[in-house]
């Protein structure tokens, strides 16, 4: 396929999925932090600033 | 002038009153803090031990969201709590003026509230209840931060069992509504329970009065009303929770058998006392006030202390049902109920409370207690009340989950869970339910969904990044075992070429993968390719095949083989070793005279003689032992017939001639003062540039001198020697009789001399001069004399030349001829086998020029004075490959096999011959007009095949592969001129034009693939299974086939491919021989290599 042998198949095949895993993943975490800042903003909004245990005293 | 109490708090203006005590408004003298003073109303009738415990413990408590108490103080008979005050408003206000907070807002005040209650739940040791959180125990502090007040009536509680518990419709949980009213199906149930206390007068109201915020230890504010405020008192400890749990935990279980006696317990010890706030207080709730107040004023002026003493002892349940029976006016009950009556710690800690024993305390509806979960309730009520603006309904089972346009679904959810009817639906701690609030980001929907697609997209990525990973790596491995496996290919080539097949089998079958694993590359062509030439499988033409190499100890002075082939023996400083051919084993090593003049003649397969270091030696290599012995000697001479030998030491001017046999001496012939051409240091010494030889009989001995000289010696009359040359300036000869004639070569710097003489008759019967270099062999198979490129045989007679051999572009430096085939050597540091026709059969390289061509019999062995190897070959006829032997003059271009395999045509544009299997001529056609044809095809269907031959006026032919009879004849459509042939196969189309490569396009997409070499005219494809198979006419004129796999890789070369019928490959051979030989597969391949190596 492509003039390619099998085995420059599955090297470069794995090369570039391993590449589009990690743009993917970059882009993954781009989308996903904005998408949770956008979510932790309304959440805050919804309930109000989220209270760690270790921010509540006890006493 | 204000009161001043314990000399340091001024009592100030009073705030509010209650059950529990008057609150007031105070000041620290001294530190001029405001402070609140509670007058506690049971200091009135109370012992003082009894209140410091009560206030001792709320001492105790610090926490930010609950006032602090800081002193207890008697005075004028009054006991006086001096706690914090709280500045700001109660939630209730924000209510009345219809203030909702958010969401938000609300969230952080019930994690403050729970906070608090987790504070209070959990002090030592059995922890404290609240019982009546509500909108107005809650004051809103200036900061926005929330203050839990009023918790004193648990404090009550965890006291001493007395119970003053207090409760608000809407906010108290069920079970502060009693057992029955829980277990009760009706909602309306709770309002019957209350008409029930009220209609048999058992229950007394203690205080009508409308309070605010009355608590003996709750904080107590300026201002601060309560809606509601009902507190019942109980007197003693029965099966109600409400009346009978002192403290959180000293529960009490009634035995079912107790459940009727139950009601009459409380009807004569219950009393209630109702603290209504009467501003906001709801009409029923009011009106139940009013029942309740008449009741409870006039029981607690019967018996007041009496009561509360009777109360609040514990000590035993034997003691209380006394006490009780005493208080409760000879009811009988009573008693019955108090044997009953057992304490245990098991609702202590509200962390140890079973969900079982709660069903059980539910089923069983005497045994319902006021645990944190009431609390959890009351609150939940409150946050409901305060989020929704809408008070909850008394009845926990027609409270209405709150919207989404109220409150978002997960804090619906947790009030609603706090607010259910059964205890162990609700939050068990009230940490359970800070957590819930606390986690209301992560446990929404929305994070949990976000959080999913993090997750799965996070496992997706990773899981395709691996799966690249393994990819990767499984393909860089496989590249890597490629690049081995045609390094591997390569050595087994290049030990190919240098005759070494064993090496080249064994490095070919290391280029084959074993297919264990899959980081093993695919198997490459160079690689199948290496070990079918290693092997040879499609090589089937007859010719000298490489057997081995031979490592020797030394390099070679010079290379002698054995009459028919078998032994050679190889010449080396400073001696002779023998070697079996057909095992290239070592069977001897001579000692020999330390000269590179030394010789060796082989008399015999098994008896040679050699210049050896005590003398010229007879050896048997049979008995492995010296025959005989002679003189000194270094170059011999053996005569045609094996029988006589001669010798002759370096420059020394006398020849000994022996019997070869017996080694006796026959005679001793003097040069008369001239010697050989012998250089001082004879070990670098050139040993074939005199001529030192005898005739067929050993009667004639010719020898050629240092200056020039060349004499025939007659061994038996000396009158009859012959002078050629007596002196001359030629420095080097060649030369040896053959039969009665004695040839010669002799050189100078530019000029060679070749002659030939018949010593019988003394006649000189030709010769020539040459600027060439020329290679003489003279000896009993003939005259053989190479110059340049050309290798003749020379008849004497009548001096015509015949080729033996012809190089093309390389010229001959060393030669071997005689008998069926003749060995050259070449300048381009090659080597090629001919025929007796003078057919070149083979040709292979060296990595040097080949000095030592040596060919007997069916050996040839081939090395060079600078390597200790020599190369060995074996003629191979390939006999069980033979399909047809025919007449090898007739010319033609091509063989065919028919279909039915009984007939074999050969066949050219001047005709054909058709043989049967057994070799017989069936038929010769000549062609008609050949000169005007353009093409022929053989062709085969499943029942008949004939030659189909096409003119260019379009004539066509054919002629049956049976008979060679002409079976059809007509005419068509002039072909055209340009030769241009397709070739269609499974998955490529293969165009090949007259000149140009041939070139491969895919089938489906017409996409060109490759080029095929071009150098041939591609005259057939045809593919069988995985393979395709190209047929080539060479431009020489022979013609050839590629095997390829389905990639074009080629796997083989196919010398001959005349021929393909399934997967039997045809093979023509000029020789005059067809063979055949079927394809084999790789397995096949790699099994025979797998045998060859193990032989």
């Amino acid at each position: 396929m492509w003039g390619l042998s099998g085995s420059e198949l599955l090297f470069r095949g794995g090369v570039a999925v391993m590449a589009a895993a990690g743009v993917l993943g970059i882009v993954s975490v781009v989308v996903f932090t904005l998408t949770g800042r956008t979510l932790r903003a309304k959440l805050d909004q919804e309930y109000g600033k989220m209270r760690g245990k270790q921010k509540c005293p006890k006493e | 002038m204000s009161k001043r109490v314990a000399g340091v708090y001024e009592l100030g203006k009073e705030i509010g009153a209650g059950g529990g005590g008057v609150v007031y408004l105070g000041e620290h003298v001294r530190l001029k803090k405001k402070i609140i003073l509670k007058a506690d109303k049971r200091s009135l009738r109370t012992k003082e031990e009894k209140l410091r415990r009560e206030v001792d413990i709320l001492k105790n408590l610090s926490h930010t969201y609950i006032p602090q108490v800081y002193d207890f103080v008697p005075e004028d008979g009054v006991v006086y709590t001096v706690m914090d005050y709280i500045e700001g408003e109660s939630l209730d206000k924000l209510l009345a003026r219809g203030q909702l907070p958010s969401q938000p807002q609300m969230i952080g005040w019930a994690c403050q509230l729970l906070e608090a209650l987790d504070y209070l739940h959990n002090q030592s040791p059995h922890g404290i209840l609240h019982g009546d959180i509500k909108p107005a125990n809650i004051m809103l502090r200036p900061n926005g931060d929330v203050c839990l007040i009023d918790f004193n009536i648990a404090l009550a509680l965890g006291e001493d069992g007395a119970v003053k518990v207090g409760f608000s419709r809407g906010y108290a949980s069920p079970e502060h509504y009693g057992a029955d009213y829980i277990s009760r199906s009706k909602p309306a149930s709770a309002g019957s329970f209350f008409e029930t206390f009220h209609k048999r007068g058992t229950v007394r109201a203690i205080d009508g009065s409308e309070i605010t915020a009355v608590s003996p230890a709750g904080g107590f504010v300026e201002g601060t009303q309560v809606e509601e405020n009902i507190t019942v008192e109980s007197e003693t400890k029965t099966a109600y929770s409400m009346t009978s749990s002192g403290c959180v935990g000293d529960s009490t279980e009634v035995d079912s058998e107790l459940e009727n006696s139950a009601v009459t317990l409380v009807e004569g010890t219950v009393s209630c006392m109702t603290q209504v706030d009467g501003d906001v207080a709801s009409d029923e709730t009011q009106t139940e006030q009013d029942e309740l107040e008449d009741i409870t004023l006039e029981t607690i002026q019967e018996e007041p202390e009496d009561v509360i003493e009777n109360v609040t002892q514990l000590e035993g349940n034997q003691r209380n049902a006394q006490e009780t029976d005493t208080t409760c006016e000879g009811d009988k009950g009573t008693d019955t109920l108090a044997e009953g009556v057992r304490t245990e710690n098991a609702l202590c800690k509200s962390s140890e409370i079973k969900k079982d024993a709660d069903k059980k305390s539910s089923g069983n509806t005497k045994g319902i207690l006021l645990d944190v979960r009431s609390d959890i309730y009351c609150l939940g009520a409150t946050l409901y009340h305060l989020i929704s603006g809408q008070r909850p309904a008394q009845d926990a089972r027609e409270v209405v989950p709150l919207g989404p346009d109220i409150c978002s679904k997960t804090v619906s959810e947790i009030l609603q869970k706090a607010m259910a009817p059964q205890p162990y639906d609700r939050y068990q701690t009230a940490a359970e339910m800070l957590e819930a609030f606390e986690t209301l980001h992560v446990r929404d929907d929305r994070t949990v969904r976000h959080r999913k697609r993090m997750f799965l997209t996070a496992a997706a990525l990773t899981g395709l990044f691996l799966s690249g990973g393994c990819s990767t790596f499984v393909g860089l491995k496989q590249l890597e075992n490629r690049q081995t496996a045609l390094t591997l290919a390569e050595y087994s080539a290049n030990a190919l070429a240098e005759g070494n097949i064993s090496e080249a089998v064994s490095q070919a079958l290391k280029a084959i993968p074993m297919g264990k694993n899959i980081l093993e590359a695919p198997v490459t062509a160079q690689a199948q390719k290496a070990l079918t030439d290693a092997l040879g499988v499609y090589d089937l033409a007859e010719g000298f095949k490489s057997v081995d190499t031979i490592e020797l100890p030394g390099a070679p002075f010079d290379i002698v083989l054995s009459p028919e082939g078998t032994r050679a023996a190889v010449v080396y400083a400073y001696e002779t070793a023998v070697y079996d051919l057909s095992d290239c084993r070592q069977i001897a090593r001579l000692p020999t005279q330390e000269s590179a003049l030394s010789d060796c003649v082989f008399i015999d397969e098994t008896y040679l003689i050699y210049a050896g270091n005590t003398g010229v030696t007879g050896y048997d290599l049979e008995k492995q032992q010296v025959m005989w012995t002679g003189e000194t000697a270094t170059t011999l001479a053996l005569s045609a017939d094996r029988k006589t030998v001669a010798a002759v030491n370096r420059d020394e001017d006398r020849a000994v001639v022996y019997n070869a046999g017996s080694g006796q001496q026959i005679t001793v012939r003097s040069f008369d003062g001239q010697h050989l051409s012998v250089a001082a240091n004879d070990i670098f010494a050139d040993p074939k540039r005199d001529i030192f030889a005898l005739n067929h009989d050993g009667s004639m001995l010719a020898v050629s001198f240092s200056n020039g000289g060349l004499m025939v010696f007659d061994l038996d009359d000396p009158e009859e020697d012959l002078i050629v040359y007596d002196t001359s300036e030629y420095k080097r000869f060649e030369g040896g009789f053959y039969g009665k004639y004695f040839a010669f070569t002799a050189q100078e710097s530019g000029e060679s001399l070749f002659g030939i003489l018949d010593v019988e008759n003394a006649a000189y019967i030709g010769g020539y001069t040459t600027k060439d270099k020329l290679i003489l062999q003279a000896d009993a198979d003939g005259i053989y004399l190479a110059s340049g490129s050309l290798l003749v045989r020379v008849e004497p007679e009548t001096m015509e030349e015949v080729e033996a051999a012809y190089t093309e572009h390389a010229l001959i430096t060393s030669f071997s001829a005689g008998g069926a085939h003749t060995l050259t050597a070449t300048d381009d540091n090659a080597f090629s086998f001919f025929d007796s026709g003078a057919n070149q059969m083979s040709m292979e390289t060296c990595q040097e020029q080949c000095e030592f061509v040596c060919l007997s019999g069916e050996y040839a062995v081939i090395g060079n004075r600078n390597e200790p190897s020599v190369q060995v070959m074996r003629l191979e006829a390939h006999n069980e490959t033979l399909l047809l032997t025919y007449d090898a003059r007739y010319h033609h271009d091509e063989a065919r096999i028919s279909q039915d395999g009984n007939t074999f045509m050969l066949f050219s544009i001047r005709g054909f011959q058709l043989y049967d299997r057994e070799g017989k001529l069936l038929a010769q056609v000549e062609l008609p007009n050949s000169s005007q044809i353009y093409d022929q095809q053989f062709r085969r269907d499943e029942q008949d095949s004939w030659l189909e031959v096409i003119w260019y006026d379009g004539t066509v032919r054919c002629y049956s592969a049976k008979d060679g009879a002409l079976r059809s004849e007509e005419t068509k459509e002039a072909p055209k001129k340009d030769l241009y042939e397709t070739f269609v196969i499974d998955q490529y189309k293969i165009t090949s034009p007259l000149h140009g490569a041939p070139e491969v396009y895919d089938l489906k997409s017409d996409r060109l693939v490759k080029t095929l070499p071009g150098e041939d005219y591609l005259t057939y494809v045809t593919q069988t299974g995985p393979y395709i198979i190209t047929e080539y006419m060479g431009t020489a004129g022979g013609r050839y086939g590629l095997l390829l796999d389905e990639n074009l890789q080629l796997l083989a070369k196919l010398p001959g491919l005349c021929d393909v019928v399934d997967d039997m490959l045809l093979f023509d051979f000029k020789s005059g021989n067809l063979r055949q030989c079927r394809l084999y597969s790789l397995q096949e391949l790699t099994v025979l290599g797998e045998s060859y190596s193990n032989q």
